[in-house]
């Protein structure tokens, strides 16, 4: 490895980079579908073909982050917004 | 291209490094199966002699799965369900999947379109459904199916980070390959002119792989929210089959059958250009029938699915839905689809596919070694394993491929389930090289002598198809046979280029790759051409 990992980073940003990159691409799969103006159809293929460069993205930021208790807080926060957004879209259908 | 900060490029080199390692040999084998399925209706014509090609025209729909039906329902009852992919020439088979009623849980065909010879293979076993399981580690059921689209994202975090690390001298490294300087020089040189020559390739596959492996999963995330908890709605909006209709019960005798090749050719001038590609019959002997007719338009890669809807007793149209006016879903979808098999572009556009697939395992396998000769220093259990492993699971696929295509033609006389068999040999051959090469601690020898076993046994090939089925290369020929032909010639091709490469291969006679038992001397035990002039210095 080039970089000087110590434990507790490799475990906090490679946790990180698989769970919560996992639930932020989940709400905004969510998302596209119920709280934005497109079509369910159109929002159903943005998630399909969104989703998954969203978990890279999420799985670079985690690594890229500058600790890993800063990666995990904004994707644990984005994830929230996300999901409350989703969660009050469909309460006020 | 503007350079990343140090830091970023150590952090995202690791990370290509870690999630390469990781996934590297599972992601192999993805590739090496998926090159082969590339030539999967050839395969299996290969391995079913009813289904080679003969002179004649083709029957009609109707015809070819009629008897089909009538045999899978016993005389009784049809079966209820019945999924069936048209052929696209004459030379290609029907395929008919048939469920319910008195089949079964399922059942799998493929019919000769000109003569109405039909072979079913069993769900487990079978030359092209294992090699077409394990593309998606179907072995271990709908898992395995996931794990295999959770390595094709890991794949795709591979390819973009390996990606960003390259991005600012992707031109510069494109043009720079060593191989007389060090093993590692050569290794990464490999790895990345490979790697950039593959990249979109890669990139596609990697990212639709993900998709299929983790449609499952995306399905069931969607379903809840927007249908109701039914996945068949996903997947009617994806274009898979056509939108529900209300099928009204018909007057007509139950026991009518529907004429399929009559619907499918109404289908077919529906609109201008509509290609039918699949049947998909339910509720047959019912007065309930539907006939979808699914298909798309000739000529455009990109696009979505339409469908013709026939209530199967009285032949009346239920609903049409033009491809030009297929949902977004289902445009992104069917072009997924489209891309992955290859559905396009012909023989050439297949050839292409699979040599880039033999390249992209390359940029695997030189990862993987590159990965290993800078740590070859390093007294680590772990880099011996990988080392190890890397010969036995990715050198002794070879060999386990050629045992498995052997087995597929010389145990058929001997044994009453040959389709059984033929695994246990594939899956047999395979973990013995994986115990072989685990147990050998020079790995430059591993790799040499299975490539060089390997490599004789794919000589065999053609010898086994021709001894056993009278198929010789110049029968074949004469025959037009060339799907049999082709798959002949590859294996013998396969066999010289694994016998040439073995003859490359060097193997220091004295480490091995424990450092423990070496002496000071530089080691020298891995994949490596003979010392020329030059090659022989190390870093």
């Amino acid at each position: 490895m080039k970089h000087d990992w110590t434990t507790v980073e490799a475990w906090g940003r490679t946790s990180a980079a698989l769970l919560a990159s996992t639930a932020l691409s989940l709400a905004f799969c969510v998302i596209l579908v119920t709280g934005l103006p497109p079509t369910r159809d159109v929002g159903l293929a943005l998630g399909v073909l969104g989703g998954f460069p969203v978990w890279v993205g999420a799985a670079c930021y985690a690594v890229l982050s500058r600790t890993a208790g800063r990666a995990w807080m904004v994707l644990l926060s984005a994830t929230t917004l996300l999901g409350g957004w989703a969660v009050l879209s469909l309460s006020f259908q | 291209m503007p350079k990343l900060p140090s830091r970023a490029y150590t952090l995202l080199w690791d990370a290509h490094s870690a999630a390469g390692i990781v996934i590297g040999l599972a992601l192999f084998v993805l590739f090496a199966t998926g090159a082969l399925l590339l030539f999967r209706g050839e395969v299996r014509q290969w391995e079913e002699p009813e289904l080679r090609p003969t002179s004649g025209g083709q029957q009609s729909l109707t015809a070819l799965t009629t008897p089909v039906l009538d045999s899978l329902g016993r005389g009784d009852a049809l079966p209820s369900y019945v999924y069936a992919t048209l052929p696209e020439s004459a030379d290609d088979n029907l395929y008919v999947h048939a469920s319910g009623g008195t089949v079964g849980p399922s059942h799998n065909t493929w019919v000769d379109t000109r003569t109405g010879a039909w072979v079913g293979n069993p769900n487990e076993g079978a030359l092209t459904q294992t090699l077409y399981h394990l593309h998606f580690f179907f072995q271990f059921g709908k898992w395995g199916l996931h794990l295999a689209g959770l390595i094709g994202l890991f794949g795709l975090l591979a390819v973009t980070t390996g990606t960003l690390v390259h991005v600012n001298r992707l031109v510069k490294d494109f043009f720079l390959f060593r191989p007389t300087k060090s093993l590692r020089v050569a290794w990464a040189d490999g790895h990345k002119v490979l790697g950039t020559i593959g990249l979109p390739f890669q990139t596609m596959y990697v990212f639709t792989g993900a998709y299929f492996g983790l449609v499952g999963l995306i399905a069931m995330l969607y379903a809840p929210l927007l249908f109701d908890g039914n996945t068949e709605t996903f997947y009617r909006k994806a274009g898979y089959y056509a939108p529900t209709v209300q099928v009204d019960s018909a007057q007509a005798a139950p026991d009518e059958r529907p004429q399929l090749g009559r619907l499918v050719a109404r289908a077919d001038q529906t609109w201008d250009d509509f290609v039918p590609e699949t049947v998909v019959a339910t509720g047959l002997g019912t007065p309930t029938t539907r006939i979808e007719v699914v298909g798309r338009t000739e000529g455009p890669v990109f696009g979505g699915t339409g469908a013709v809807v026939f209530h199967g007793q009285t032949g009346e149209v239920l609903l049409q839905q033009p491809p030009s006016e297929a949902g977004a879903l289902n445009e992104a979808v069917q072009s997924m689809e489209t891309l992955h098999f290859a559905a396009f572009g012909g023989l050439a556009l297949k050839i292409l596919f699979f040599l880039l697939a033999i390249a992209s395992c390359g940029v695997i396998l030189t990862g993987n070694l590159t990965w290993l000769e800078v740590r070859r220093g390093q007294d680590r259990w772990i880099n011996r394993v990988l080392a190890r492993l890397t010969a036995g699971a990715a050198t002794g696929l070879l060999l386990a491929l050629a045992v498995l295509f052997l087995a597929d033609r010389w145990l058929t006389p001997f044994v009453d389930n040959p389709d059984g068999w033929t695994d246990i040999a594939f899956f047999g051959a395979w973990g013995l090289a994986v115990a072989y090469a685990l147990l050998q601690s020079r790995v430059a020898r591993t790799h040499r002598s299975l490539l060089g076993l390997g490599g004789l046994l794919c000589l065999l090939v053609p010898l086994a198809n021709g001894v056993t089925t009278g198929a010789w290369p110049w029968t074949t020929w004469a025959a037009g046979q060339w799907a049999v032909l082709g798959i002949d010639i590859g294996a013998v091709v396969c066999g010289l280029a694994a016998l040439g490469t073995a003859t490359c291969v060097y193997v220091d006679p004295a480490p091995t790759d424990d450092p423990a038992s070496r002496s000071d001397a530089p080691a020298t035990n891995s994949v490596v051409s003979r010392p020329g002039p030059v090659s022989a210095t190390r870093e």
